[in-house]
């Protein structure tokens, strides 16, 4: 084959690969643009079915999925925009309890999305469950609630300036147990529950007087 | 059936299974094999994405040029895999839940790159779709075995897990058959489901003469197998 050949033929395998790159990729850039919305209110269902399941309901008297906050993006969280953080008072409108949505973005695979329960003191974890992840299968997804109760754990721990050793997984002397054969998984999730409690207790002021955000613009809560 | 299809069934099931004879996709076959319904997720997710892109791949063979197909065929499979996770997402959320988080694991599946490249790019979509089921299914078999097998050394159980996949009723199906002291690590460790894999591909060989005597389909046609060499086989 002459090099003019040869440069002619390159050119037109160019062009079609670049086509197929185009088509590719508006494909899915046209499927993300179709499915974003609902994929949302999906995550936005399932959230509201666990904010009740990670705080004390007996210490709430309003309707506390219509009462959050934006969390301003921090390191604390993941980094993340959008989070939100949902508010339970009681009678006397006093913050009781406190659903904070969160990241560890150091999982095995990405981030693990998940929630976090507190009590009135913002010291006492009352729950945590996580909303979205991507663990291997049979090793780092037991901390879905549905394949094992390891993240009940949780439950009742506290959070104070001074046991940041404890928020870690046994072999590092930390209190939680690792999962044979993962260990990253739940220590990305352990710590990253604490240094969302300690930014909760940093900020304080902020979760008890932010503006709320969701008085009635859900649909489905 | 017709001869062409018992052959693909027969290479797909046995002859020239994913798992066990073309050893492809190992990375997600042996980490995710821990239970059986583990393996019967993976392999359920690993059928549909097989035949949606032996089908997406064959109606594309004649636009590719030969020199650059394998790049096509991995934009095309990815693009496949990404809307499939996207549109699980959006409208059967509960299901990706449960198989979503072994969508990923597929992308990097060897089975589905090496039945477009040796299977689709030649073949009409029928017949593609077809050996993409087969195949998905002769993998899904493994799978389920060997989640059997080292579910049931290593915890003493067999399904469980089986309501997450199925529902509440399946709660009927996950039995423990019996109980240790202390769970046995190795099967269910990294090295147990390559020992258990060994055992498989060993228990496959004995068996295979009595089989290729009464199942192989007569008429021999000459199949290209999709044997990957070494420097190719990424995980």
């Amino acid at each position: 084959m002459k090099l003019s050949e040869t440069f002619v033929s390159s050119r037109r395998n160019a062009a079609i690969l670049g086509a197929f790159a185009i088509v590719t990729t508006l494909a899915i850039v046209l499927t993300f643009a179709l499915t974003e919305q609902r994929i949302e209110q999906q995550k936005q269902a399932k959230l509201l079915e666990v904010i009740f399941e990670v705080v004390e309901a007996d210490m709430i008297s309003n309707a506390m999925q219509h009462n959050c906050m934006v969390l301003p993006t921090a390191a604390a969280t993941g980094n993340k925009t959008g989070l939100k953080a949902y508010r339970g008072l009681n009678a006397q409108q006093q913050l009781t309890a406190l659903a904070v949505q969160s990241v560890a973005p150091n999982g095995y695979s990405g981030d693990i999305r998940f929630l976090v329960g507190l009590a009135q003191d913002l010291k006492t974890v009352t729950g945590v469950r996580v909303l979205e992840h991507q663990e291997t299968p049979g090793l780092g997804d037991k901390i879905d609630v549905r394949i094992s109760d390891w993240i009940l754990d949780f439950a009742g721990q506290s959070v104070t300036p001074d046991n940041q050793m404890m928020w870690t997984v046994r072999k590092e002397g930390g209190q939680f147990d690792a999962f044979t054969g993962a260990t990253i998984t739940p220590r990305a999730l352990t710590q990253a529950i604490y240094r969302t409690v300690r930014y909760v207790q940093a900020e304080a002021e902020l979760f008890r007087s932010a503006p709320n955000t969701c008085n009635s613009q859900e649909p489905n809560a | 059936m017709s001869p062409e299809y018992k052959d693909l069934t027969w290479q797909g099931l046995w002859n020239n299974n994913p798992a066990l004879v073309q050893l492809l996709g190992l990375c997600p076959l042996l980490a995710v094999t821990t239970t059986a319904i583990n393996g019967l997720g993976l392999g359920i997710a690993t059928l549909l994405v097989l035949m949606g892109s032996n089908m997406t791949v064959s109606l594309v063979r004649t636009l590719v040029p030969n020199e650059i197909r394998i790049p096509i065929f991995v934009m095309v499979i990815a693009a496949f895999v990404t809307v499939v996770q996207l549109l699980m997402n959006a409208f059967t959320y509960d299901l990706y839940l449960t198989l979503g988080i072994f969508i990923p694991l597929i992308v990097t599946n060897c089975a589905i790159i090496g039945r477009a490249e040796a299977f689709a790019s030649k073949n009409p979509v029928q017949a593609s779709a077809y050996d993409g089921f087969i195949m998905g299914l002769g993998f899904a078999l493994v799978l389920v075995l060997l989640g059997a097998l080292r579910e049931l050394l290593g915890n003493g159980t067999l399904f469980n897990g089986a309501h997450l996949l199925f529902g509440d009723w399946a709660y009927a199906i996950e039995i423990q058959v019996f109980t240790f002291e202390q769970s046995f690590l190795l099967a269910i460790l990294p090295p147990g489901a390559f020992i258990g894999m060994g055992l498989i591909i060993a228990l496959k060989n004995i068996l295979h003469p009595k089989l290729e005597a009464k199942f192989a389909p007569k008429t021999q046609k000459v199949v290209e197998r999709a044997r990957v060499t070494l420097e190719e086989n990424a995980p």
